[in-house]
Formats: C-alpha cells, sequence, structure tokens
C-alpha cells in the first residue's frame, strides 16, 4: 500500500486548471498569484482599491487564458505572458483613473521599467511561496536543518555539531528540501528554469 | 604488494550511490557513513549534489530584499475570500467570454456593470456586512493531516479533489484494511456544525446502493506537536467524514465524444453508437435517480447535485450519489446572508427556485438539478451560458436551449426527458424522482416516455434544423428566430454557431466566384426555401406570441427579398418563370398579413406572366403547378375572408389548368402527372370543395373531396415522409363528415371521423407537423362524440369528449399561451353534458364541470373584456346548477341558477343586446320556472315564464327570424300547459288558448325548418298538448283524432331514425301521444268492453311502455279496467 506522492507527476498548476474538476486549482491559483499581482500593483503606486480591482480582472483573465489555450508553454515563459496581462491591467486601470488619454509613446517608455520590476518581484515571490509550500512538507529538524546550511550557508559541519546530528543527515535533508524546493518553483513559475 | 589504501581512494562511495542514498532509496553502511564524516572530498561532492545554482541566486535576491508585501492589506484579504467563493465549475463559465464578475443575485442586473473600482468595494461590504467567513482552502500536508485524524487508523494517501465546502483525500482504514475517502470540511459555524452532524446521522442511516455510504465522521484532532501551524486553523477542530471510496472517478470524465471517435465509421454505425451512449448515460442517471429517491424517502433534499458529485462505481455500471447536504452553500435554511455571499459555487446545475429569493426548496431541487446534469452530459455544454452572474439570471428567468438543437444525435425522448425535469417550476417537473428514474428506464428500453415534449422552443428549434440548407440572405432571420424564442442570453450561443456555420457558407459561395448566372440560380433556391418557409412552414410553428413575432419578421424579409428581385429582373424575358414566381411569392406574404389589394395585384400580375411563359422553358406541369398554386393562394384568401362565392370561378380555373395537362399528358404519354402538379391539383379540388361547402352546395363539393382525398393518400404512398399529404387526406374526411353530420347521416360521419383519425394517427409525433394535427384530432374527437350522439351511443359519445378534452389539456400544457386549446377545452365540456344527462352520470359530469370553471376563469383573467368567456361562465354554472336540480337537489339549485341568471343578463347587456346573448337568459329563466314547477311553487313558475317569455318577446321584436327563440317560446307554452295540467282547479278555456298557440307556432317552426329534427317534433308535441286539454275537456272524440294525428306524424319521425336509437325526446313524445290515445279510445268506445278494443288498448300500452312509461303513468289505465269491468 504505497501511494506516495509523486511529485514528479503532478501538472503544473496552470494545467490544473484547465481541468474543470480540479476545484483545489482556483484557491491555490489566487492564493498563490493573487498576493504577487497585488503586491506589483501597490509597489507600482496604485491604490489599494486600484490594486484589488487590477489583481481580480487579471487573475481571471489568467484563469480564462489557460483555459482557452491562449497560454503555451512551448512558446514562452509563464512569467512573461503574466506579465502581458498584468501590464495590461495597471496600464488601463491608469488610463481610467486619470481620465485623460495618454500619448502611447509614454506609455512604451514606462513599460520597459515595468517589466525589469517585474521580472524581479516575480522571482522572489515565487521563491518565498515555494519556500513556504516546501515548508509544509517537512518536520522541524529537517527544515532547521536546510535552513542553516543551505539558506544561512553556514558551514555543515556546524551545523551537524550545533544540532547534534550527523554530517549525513543534514546532506540528506538538504537533498530532499531542495528537491522539493525545486519542484515547487517548477510549479508556481510554471518553468523548470528560470 | 599491500598498501594502505588511503580513505579517499578505497572508502569514497561512487556518486551513484551517494545519489541513491540522498534520494532515499538505498541507506548507506556505516563504514561509508564514517568515511563521509571525514572526507573532504565526498564532503565537497555532497554539497555540490545538495545545492542548486539557479535557486541559489534566488534565495539570495530574496534574502537582500526582505520587505513586507503589500499583500496583507485588508483590500486583498477581501479579493481572496471573494475569489475564493468562486468554484472551478463556475468559473467555467470563463469560456464563454463573460468576464463579468459574479454579482449578487439581487442587484438589478439590468444595468451595465458597475466599474471596476467600484465592484470590489460593493463586494467587500457585502462581505463585511456578512460576517462571513473565508471558505478559503486549507490544503494540508498528508502526514500532518493522518496525525490529526484517529490515531493509528487512517492513513492520507493523497487528495482527490477540493472546493469551497472542502477537501477529499484517499485515504487507507488500516483496521478494516480498505481504501476509504476523507473529506475535511472547510471551517464552518456552529450552527452549520449541528446540522451536518444530524445529516451525517440520518444519511448514515440510508443505505441504499446508490447512495456513498458514510462509514464515520468526527472532528480532526488539535495539532499540539507542530510549530508551524496556521493558528485559525488551530482553533477550529475541523470536521471530517469517512466515506466509502470510489475508483471510477466522478460523472464529469462521461462526455458526449462519438461524433469524434467514430468520425470514420458509417452513418449508421455512428447512430447506434450515439444510441448506446445515451442508453448508458440514462441508465446510469437511472441509478443516481434511485439514490436520490431513497434519500428523497428520508426527507433529505441534495441541493448540490452536479456531476461532481455522482461517483461512478469501479465498472461505470451505476452511479453513487454522493455529498448529501454538505453543501452548505446552498442550504434552505440558510440565511439570506450565506445565500447571496456564497451562492456562487455551482449556478449551472442550481433550480429557478434555488437562485431566487424566497422560495422554499423541496426534492423537486434534486430533479431539477440532476435534469441539468443530464443536459451537461448529453450536448457537452452546460444548460446556460456565461459567467456566474449571467448564469444566475438565466436560470432564475430562461429556459436552456433545446438540447438536439446543440447535439442533433440526442434522441428526442431524451431531450424531452431531460427538458421535462428542467420545467422552471418545479410542480411541472417530474413529481418524484422515482418517476424521473421510470421514464430514463422507459427510454433505455425503448419503450414510450411518459413525459410529454415541453417547450415551444424546441418546437422552433426543431423547424429551424429542418431547413439547414438556408443561404446567407437567412442568417438574421435565423438569428432572429433564436433571439425572439430563446431568450437573448441563450441565444448568444445558438447565435455563434448558427451565424458561423452559415457564414462559412456564405463565404465558400463567394470564393467560388459563381458567373451571375449560377448567383442567380442561388438566388431564387434561397427565395424557394423562404417561400416554402413563409407558406408551409410557419404554419406549423408554435402560435406563441414570440413565434408569431418571428413568422412576421420572416415574411417582412420574404417581402422585401421579392420586390428587390423584381426591381433588378422585371422585364428580363429569360425570367418570366421567376419573376411569376417572386409576383406569386408577394402575393402568399400579403396573404399572410390579410393585405387584399395587393394579393389580387400580385395574383394578377403572376398569372399574366406565367401565361407569357414559354413552353420551351419551362415544362408545362411546372407552369400549371405555379399557376394552380398562385390562384389557390387567393382563393383561400377569399373562402377565408367569407366571400367563398368569389372563390369558386377562381378554383375552376385552377382545376381546369391541372386538368388540362393532365390531358395532354395523357394523350401524348400514358405518364403520370408529375407529383407537384398532382399535389396542387388536389389542394385547389380541396379548396373548391370548402367554398361549395360554405355556399351550401354539399352535394357537389362530396365528390371533390372524395378525389381529392384519393389524391393525397396517393402522393403520400409515393413520399411517405412527407406528413402534410396525409394531413390534407384527413382534413377532406373531416370535412366530409361535417356535410354528414349536417345532413344527419352520423354513421357515415363517424366512418369518415374514423379514416381522418387514422391518418393522423399516422403523423409522425416527431414531426413539426404534429402540434396542429393534435388541434385536429381534438376536432375529430368532438365531431366522433356528436356523431354518436346523434347515433344515440352516448358511451361512446361521452368517450370522444373526454378525449377532445384530454388533448385540449395536453395541447394547453404545450402552448399555455394559447387561449383556442383552453377554448377546446371548455366546449368539449360543456358538450360532454349531453351523453352524461342521457346515461344519468350526473355526478361525474358536475365534476367535470366544476373542473372547468377554472379553465374560463384562467381565460377570464388573460382578457378580462371578453363579455363571451364571462357569459360562457355563467352558462356553465347554471348548467352545474341546473344537473344539481336533476340531481334531486331542488332547493340547492335555485340560488346559484338566480345568480347565474342575473350575471348573463349583464354580460347579455355588454354585448349589445344581440340575440343570441339574450337567449340564455330566458333558457334560465325557463330553468327556474321547471324548478319552481318541481317544488310546486305555482306562482313562481309563472313569474319565470313571464320572465322568459318577455325577454324572448323582446329579441323577437328585433330579430324576428331568429328561429331558436320561436323554439323556446314553444317550450314555455309546453311547460304552462303542464302545470295548468297538474293543476286540478285549472281553467280549461286558457288551457285551450294556449294549446292553440302552441300548436300554431309549432306548425310555423316545423313548416319553417324542414330540414331540423328538432323543430319537426314540436308539432307533435304541440298537438299532444291539444290533446290531452281536449280529454281533460271530456272532449274524447276530439281529442282521439289529434292524438292520432300526433302519432301520425311521430311514426314519419321514428322511421327516419336508426331504430337502434330513438331520439329521447322523440321517444317520450311519442309515449305522451300513446297514453293520450288511449285514454280518449277508452272514454269515447262505444263498447267500452268489446274484446278488440281490450286488445288495442293493451297494444297501445306495451307500446307506451317501450318507450318509457313508466308504472305511476299506467296505474290510472288499470283502475280504469277495474271500473269499467264492473
Amino acid at each position: 500500500m504505497s501511494r506516495k506522492i509523486d511529485a514528479t507527476t503532478q501538472p503544473s498548476l496552470m494545467l490544473r486548471l484547465r481541468d474543470h474538476s480540479d476545484a483545489l486549482a482556483w484557491s491555490e491559483f489566487v492564493d498563490v498569484y493573487g498576493p504577487l499581482i497585488y503586491d506589483f500593483c501597490r509597489t507600482r503606486e496604485l491604490q489599494s482599491s486600484d490594486a484589488a480591482d487590477v489583481t481580480q480582472e487579471v487573475l481571471l483573465r489568467v484563469a480564462k487564458g489557460i483555459r482557452t489555450f491562449e497560454y503555451d508553454r512551448t512558446k514562452g515563459l509563464f512569467r512573461d505572458w503574466l506579465a502581458r496581462i498584468v501590464l495590461n491591467e495597471v496600464r488601463r486601470n491608469a488610463k481610467k483613473n486619470r481620465d485623460v488619454a495618454i500619448a502611447p509613446d509614454e506609455l512604451d517608455h514606462d513599460s520597459g521599467l515595468l517589466e525589469s520590476s517585474w521580472d524581479e518581484q516575480f522571482q522572489q515571490y515565487i521563491f518565498a511561496k515555494a519556500l513556504d509550500r516546501s515548508k509544509a512538507h517537512f518536520n522541524e529538524e529537517t527544515w532547521r536543518m536546510f535552513d542553516l546550511s543551505w539558506l544561512r550557508k553556514l558551514p555543515v559541519e556546524q551545523v551537524a555539531r550545533d544540532l547534534g546530528v550527523g554530517i549525513d543527515r543534514i546532506y540528506v535533508a538538504r537533498s530532499r528540501v531542495l528537491k522539493r524546493l525545486r519542484y515547487e518553483v517548477a510549479i508556481l513559475a510554471d518553468d523548470i528554469l528560470f | 604488494m599491500s598498501t594502505t589504501p588511503s580513505p579517499h581512494e578505497v572508502g569514497c562511495p561512487t556518486t551513484r550511490q551517494l545519489r541513491e542514498w540522498l534520494d532515499g532509496g538505498k541507506e548507506l553502511s556505516e563504514s561509508i557513513q564514517q568515511h563521509i564524516e571525514n572526507c573532504q572530498r565526498c564532503s565537497a561532492s555532497l554539497a555540490a549534489m545538495t545545492d542548486d545554482e539557479s535557486l541559489h541566486s534566488l534565495a539570495d535576491r530574496s534574502q537582500t530584499k526582505p520587505r513586507r508585501l503589500f499583500s496583507d492589506e485588508p483590500e486583498f484579504e477581501n479579493l481572496r475570500s471573494l475569489l475564493n467563493a468562486w468554484s472551478l465549475d463556475g468559473l467555467s463559465q470563463l469560456d464563454s467570454g463573460d468576464l463579468t464578475p459574479p454579482e449578487a443575485r439581487e442587484s438589478d442586473v439590468v444595468h451595465p456593470p458597475p466599474r471596476a473600482g467600484e465592484l470590489v468595494s460593493t463586494q467587500r461590504a457585502k462581505l463585511e456586512s456578512t460576517h462571513l467567513d473565508s471558505p478559503s482552502l486549507q490544503i494540508l500536508s498528508t502526514d500532518m493531516l493522518s496525525r490529526r485524524l484517529p490515531v493509528g487508523r487512517y492513513v492520507i494517501e493523497r487528495l482527490i479533489a477540493s472546493g469551497g465546502a472542502g477537501a477529499v483525500y484517499l485515504a487507507y482504514d488500516q483496521r478494516l484494511q480498505r481504501e476509504v475517502a476523507i473529506k475535511i470540511l472547510a471551517r464552518e459555524s456552529m450552527r452549520d456544525r449541528q446540522r451536518f452532524l444530524r445529516e451525517a446521522r440520518t444519511l448514515a442511516d440510508l443505505e441504499h446502493p446508490n447512495v456513498v455510504r458514510i462509514f464515520d465522521f468526527g472532528a480532526l484532532e488539535r495539532e499540539v506537536d507542530r510549530l508551524n501551524v496556521d493558528p485559525q486553523l488551530e482553533q477550529s477542530g475541523q470536521l471530517y467524514l469517512v466515506m466509502e471510496y470510489l475508483s471510477g472517478g466522478t460523472s464529469a470524465k462521461l462526455g458526449f465524444e462519438s461524433t469524434l471517435q467514430n468520425s470514420e465509421n458509417s452513418a449508421v454505425e455512428r447512430k447506434a453508437n450515439d444510441l448506446k451512449y445515451f442508453r448508458n448515460l440514462a441508465s446510469l442517471l437511472a441509478t443516481a435517480a434511485d439514490g436520490l429517491a431513497a434519500a428523497h424517502a428520508k426527507g433529505l433534499v441534495h441541493r448540490d447535485v452536479k456531476p461532481g458529485n455522482l461517483l461512478l462505481n469501479a465498472d461505470r455500471t451505476a452511479i453513487k450519489v454522493a455529498d448529501f447536504g454538505l453543501a452548505r452553500l446552498s442550504d434552505a435554511d440558510a440565511t439570506q446572508v450565506t445565500r447571496t455571499g456564497d451562492l456562487l459555487g455551482t449556478p449551472v446545475f442550481m433550480s429557478p427556485e434555488q437562485v431566487s429569493v424566497n422560495s422554499t426548496i423541496t426534492s423537486a431541487s434534486d430533479t431539477y438539478s440532476l435534469g441539468a446534469t443530464l443536459y451537461q452530459l448529453m450536448t457537452g455544454i452546460a444548460p446556460f451560458q456565461g459567467g456566474p452572474a449571467a448564469v444566475l439570471r438565466q436560470v432564475a428567468e430562461s429556459s436552456p436551449v433545446a438540447p438536439r438543437l446543440i447535439n442533433a444525435a440526442i434522441p428526442f425522448d431524451l431531450e424531452t426527458i431531460c427538458l421535462h425535469a428542467m420545467e422552471h417550476e418545479p410542480a411541472s417537473r417530474y413529481p418524484s424522482m422515482e418517476q424521473f428514474a421510470a421514464d430514463l428506464r422507459r427510454f433505455v428500453a425503448g419503450e414510450p416516455i411518459a413525459a410529454r415534449p415541453v417547450s415551444s422552443t424546441t418546437k422552433v428549434m426543431r423547424f429551424l434544423r429542418r431547413n439547414p440548407s438556408f443561404t446567407s440572405i437567412l442568417v438574421t432571420c435565423i438569428v432572429l428566430v433564436c433571439l425572439l424564442t430563446a431568450g437573448s442570453a441563450t441565444a448568444a450561443y445558438v447565435y455563434y454557431h448558427q451565424n458561423q456555420n452559415l457564414e462559412m457558407a456564405a463565404n465558400s459561395e463567394r470564393r467560388a466566384k459563381r458567373s451571375a448566372e449560377e448567383a442567380l440560380k442561388a438566388s431564387i433556391a434561397a427565395a424557394d426555401d423562404l417561400l416554402l418557409a413563409v407558406t408551409t412552414e410557419s404554419d406549423l410553428l408554435p402560435r406563441t406570441p414570440g413565434s408569431q413575432e418571428v413568422v412576421r419578421k420572416l415574411l417582412e424579409r420574404a417581402r422585401d427579398y421579392f420586390q428587390r428581385f423584381l426591381e433588378t429582373n422585371e422585364g428580363n424575358v429569360t425570367l418570366t418563370y421567376q419573376l411569376a414566381r417572386a409576383h406569386s411569392g408577394l402575393g402568399v406574404v400579403a396573404m399572410r398579413v390579410g393585405d387584399a389589394a395587393t394579393l389580387e395585384a400580385e395574383t394578377e400580375a403572376a398569372i399574366a406572366l406565367i401565361d407569357l411563359i414559354p413552353s420551351t422553358e419551362i415544362p408545362e406541369s411546372k407552369r400549371a403547378e405555379l399557376k394552380c398554386d398562385t390562384l389557390v393562394v387567393l382563393a383561400n384568401y377569399y373562402i377565408e375572408a367569407g366571400e367563398a362565392k368569389r372563390a369558386i370561378p377562381i378554383l375552376l380555373d385552377a382545376i381546369q389548368t391541372c386538368e388540362s395537362v393532365d390531358e395532354q399528358a395523357g394523350d401524348e404519354a400514358d405518364e403520370e402527372s408529375p407529383d407537384g402538379l398532382a399535389a396542387s391539383h388536389a389542394t385547389a379540388l380541396m379548396g373548391l370543395a370548402n367554398a361549395y361547402t360554405w355556399v351550401g352546395k354539399r352535394d357537389e363539393s362530396i365528390p371533390l373531396l372524395t378525389t381529392a382525398k384519393e389524391m393525397f393518400v396517393k402522393l403520400r404512398s409515393g413520399e411517405p415522409d412527407n406528413q402534410s399529404y396525409l394531413r390534407n387526406a384527413a382534413a377532406c374526411h373531416m370535412t366530409l363528415a361535417t356535410i354528414a353530420l349536417d345532413l344527419n347521416k352520423a354513421t357515415e360521419a363517424k366512418l369518415h371521423l374514423a379514416d381522418a383519425l387514422v391518418l393522423l394517427n399516422e403523423v409522425d409525433e416527431n414531426d413539426a407537423i404534429s402540434l396542429r394535427v393534435r388541434e385536429m384530432k381534438i376536432k375529430v374527437f368532438t365531431n366522433l362524440a356528436l356523431a354518436e350522439r346523434r347515433m344515440g351511443n352516448n358511451v361512446a359519445a361521452k368517450a370522444g369528449y373526454e378525449a377532445a378534452m384530454e388533448e385540449s389539456q395536453r395541447m394547453i400544457e404545450l402552448e399555455p399561451s394559447i387561449t383556442s386549446h383552453q377554448w377546446n377545452l371548455v366546449v368539449a365540456s360543456l358538450n360532454s353534458g349531453g351523453p352524461d344527462i342521457e346515461l344519468g352520470t350526473l355526478q361525474s359530469l358536475v365534476e367535470r364541470w366544476q373542473a372547468t370553471v377554472p379553465v374560463l376563469d384562467r381565460l377570464i383573467a388573460g382578457e378580462p373584456d371578453n363579455q363571451r368567456y364571462q357569459q360562457v361562465k355563467a352558462m356553465l354554472q347554471s348548467n352545474i346548477a341546473i344537473v344539481l336540480r336533476d340531481m334531486g337537489k331542488l332547493e340547492e339549485a335555485i340560488v346559484p341558477l338566480q345568480a347565474a341568471t342575473e350575471s348573463l343578463r349583464q354580460h347579455a347587456q355588454q354585448l349589445d343586446f344581440s340575440s343570441e346573448a339574450y337567449l340564455p337568459v330566458a333558457l334560465n329563466h325557463y330553468e327556474l320556472a321547471s324548478t319552481w314547477l318541481q317544488l310546486k311553487q305555482y306562482e313562481k313558475t309563472t313569474t319565470a315564464l313571464a320572465e322568459s317569455d318577455a325577454i324572448v318577446n323582446a329579441i323577437l321584436a328585433s330579430d324576428p327570424d331568429f328561429t331558436p327563440a320561436r323554439g323556446h317560446l314553444l317550450d314555455a307554452l309546453h311547460m304552462r300547459l303542464a302545470m295548468l295540467a297538474v293543476q286540478k282547479e285549472s281553467d280549461l278555456a286558457q288551457r285551450d288558448s294556449l294549446a292553440e298557440q302552441s300548436l300554431g307556432l309549432a306548425q310555423e317552426l316545423a313548416r319553417n325548418n324542414p330540414d331540423v329534427a328538432e323543430y319537426q317534433i314540436e308539432l307533435p308535441r304541440a298537438l299532444n298538448d291539444h290533446a290531452l286539454v281536449l280529454a281533460d275537456a271530456s272532449q274524447f272524440e276530439a281529442a282521439l283524432t289529434t292524438a292520432r294525428e300526433a302519432r301520425q306524424l311521430l311514426a314519419t319521425l321514428l322511421s327516419k331514425s336508426d331504430s337502434a336509437s330513438v331520439p329521447p325526446e322523440l321517444g317520450a313524445c311519442e309515449k305522451a301521444a300513446l297514453l293520450v290515445e288511449v285514454r280518449a279510445m277508452l272514454h269515447s268506445a262505444a263498447e267500452p268492453n268489446s274484446p278488440q278494443l281490450l286488445a288495442d288498448v293493451h297494444e297501445l300500452l306495451n307500446r307506451a311502455r317501450e318507450f318509457g312509461a313508466t308504472d305511476e303513468e299506467l296505474a290510472g289505465f288499470d283502475e280504469f279496467f277495474a271500473s269499467s269491468s264492473k
């Protein structure tokens, strides 16, 4: 009776969103990307209510785009596709709020800046989220071994000594957690490599 | 050589060994473990193996810039709760392109969606005001969860599914060694908790093969040894439920795929496969219905029936229903609050009463949802399209698009079952799950189903499907049809698909770059289609207000088309035939909109052109066909307008045209005329027969109808699918029957009606024509009943009326907005009184009539100003009172009779003092008089009769030719005489003068109406009255002569009727005459005791007994014999 999770076969969150019967996908989707988009909007100095509107709009559009196969992972990064939608919505919102037409070049000028900050925020956020999600899969000791020796980059020997465990266990812990972390990142970013 | 190997070289494990160890696959030996502790090289390679460059760079960046995320702001938290409230099913609506965020159901949906900026805040306000728990999902890691379940019992294996209400895991029950499904419920309020416990207990009780079994339930234990647990989660102690695990998955996975899978198969195979799918689907859903029925029997309503909650067993042969009453989102007891905030679970499968505010949710809601599930699994799309708000609105307000329009492979019966289950009104659906299941099984077994085709929308859609060849000029018409019938929202889907197909066809036509000539041909073909739609098909549409609008638009469209065609091509000699067609088509349009002048002008133009067509261009038969059809249209218009005389020469011309072609064909070759011409010919013959019937030339129309009928039957044998031939043949029989009835040939009428019924029964129930055929059947049943009644077969007559009523009832269900169906029901009900009175089945008659009153009330409610309905209602009520009186409830009848009389009088006044309206008032006074007479209230009888006479005389003063009034006057006289006859001290002179009056009136009536049996009987009746007066005046000789005169007349009348069944009034008259005759004979006889006289008297008395004389009536004669024999 061994039915352990086989991490490698779990489809990406994006793909699961296509399957209507996967009820988890939507709430997970909202929980994962909602804060990212909202946060991005706020750092772009949108009002909180505007940020909420843009986030809602983006999430709906993404869900729709994935279902209608508008998003194609073979043709580019999810990150970039999401960026286009977010930037579009941010601009639409800005236009609406300013209530005046903006010259197209002004927008274009802006978009380069927007994009570079997006990539950074996206990566940071996804990593933090992946870390969070991974953490739930391990017991405290394992996590601490990983945290100290990898995240905080303390020497393995020192960690082994501090925690009173064998060095081998630290490597095993690092290996297991990293594997999970890679997997979570891949799921969340819908991409193996950043 | 033995050198001590360096630890590095000897003890270093291979990279592969290390990898396997790290991955947890293999343990390392003790020595190697020690080795690693000390080996730099191994440490380095392990460090490298347990690192990840790209992750590292990510980690570095993340850690260098730690900052607070804005997403803990309340604005975002609100948005998250809101979005989480949507389930994926609800979101599937996004596919259709509607991105409107869900709105509260109560919000005014007509308004455009509010600005996005307002949305969140509106929703936030709602969320705050409802103190709504965010239904956000806590996804627990599996081992974490296992630890919180009863220790050592369940091992969680994986997450199966999750949604707003909770998450379901696959787990292994170690104690009982089986797989189970464990549902962890989302956090809930105490109230929900109690309800859950209550329902879980009930459900645990419910052992049914089609309900998912519950093994256990409880609350999760608190996690104490975890540091990273969400503190909120910690407080709750969520409920869990252990259920049977089904490996077959949910029925959402079923799907209609045959058209894809079998694209290489033949059409026949495909059809067989399709049917197999639908039968399998129906039998699966029948098992689900069984499960739900069992729950309903325990008072449990599921409230969230949808594909995802119908689980398949391992071999996918049966369904088990899961998630009973657990969907708190659709809870009937839930407050308003919960419903608005949380409603957006799976609105697609919700019943209208579930989405509307103040409705109670019953087991009928599950019926609807199971119907919606069937819909989805048949068509592959949800019953309603659009965003959650749009779906809610549609569920509440409209009916879904007919499934067969989306997937033509769906069997008609299954569509009917589905739409019946999805009826908007709970009371209109299957009354129980058992009956739903039974109908599904009937479909599986290929037996006739109990549900009747439901919506008129279906019929319109069917009409559209029948005409797929419409070219682009009809695109707008079709879209229009959809918009008008299906409700604009659901139509969007249909529009999209229809439009795409038709646009594609139109484009390919354009791409083909047809020559001008070909383009012209194509447009003429399109016009033909249109003309067909206008002339025949539009007639078959249900006559609901919406479809009338469709017909009107079609007509306008056709008119525009023909006019444009004429404008561009007028005078083109090579197109004479087509031009004539266009003129003829314009005529049809004019006829349908009642524009006589245009009709006449266009007919003339068309005929002039037809005569110019060179026979080299178009075959003679085709030319004749067009001419005949054109003429018949005009003639039929005249007939309908009441100008049958004008129609006759036109029809003769039309027939002549057809016959001349036949003759030529007969001369040249022994060939049959083409079907098209024969059909036109037969239609013209039928039209002529109708015209003749209208002008009273019945003898002339009989042979025409016979010929036309035979032609239609023959045409039909050549083209078995053409239902309209059948219909026309039946119509011929029906007219023949009407004529036979008018001529008092009931038996012949009955035979014709039986023939008509046989033909009508052959019409395919699935054909669009069937609605009109049903109407014809109603007429057949009514006339059949009339014929039977004439023949004295009251039982059969009653059955006929009942059949007419039953069929009318069905039509009312099919086309509730068509008042004529309700009217037919009322008329049949009223007429059914005759046979019942004859049969003495008064109780059932009263009940039937009383049941008819609400139908009339509905008619009146629809048209409060229609005096006719009011009048008929008053008549019906007085009829009920009269029957009650005849049942012996004399006193009870008086008050309702008086009330009905008064209300009839009022309506008569409203109806402009017309004679027809006033006569019923007089009749009611007469009935009142008759009631008083039976109560022996002679004064009141006299007063009532005087009222009656006053009205009748007033009628006759303004309308001296109104025969029924005279008949009524006679009835009143008759009653007066009867009253005076029972009063001992009556004035003989008065009686005599009344009898004289009555005789004069009767003679006049009988003379003026030689064909009406009803009036012929008046004369012997008056003679009887007179004879009785004479006898009472002891003028026995004169009495004898008069009575014999009466009997002579009666003998003639009796010889005309079938010997088996004498009309009752005739029999009563004969009896009365016999009794007077005997009395006069005995008193006037020279030799009272002569054997000859006694023998004669005995014979006459026996005859009187045959005609219904009672012992009481005969008793007087026994006394007479007794006294005279002394």
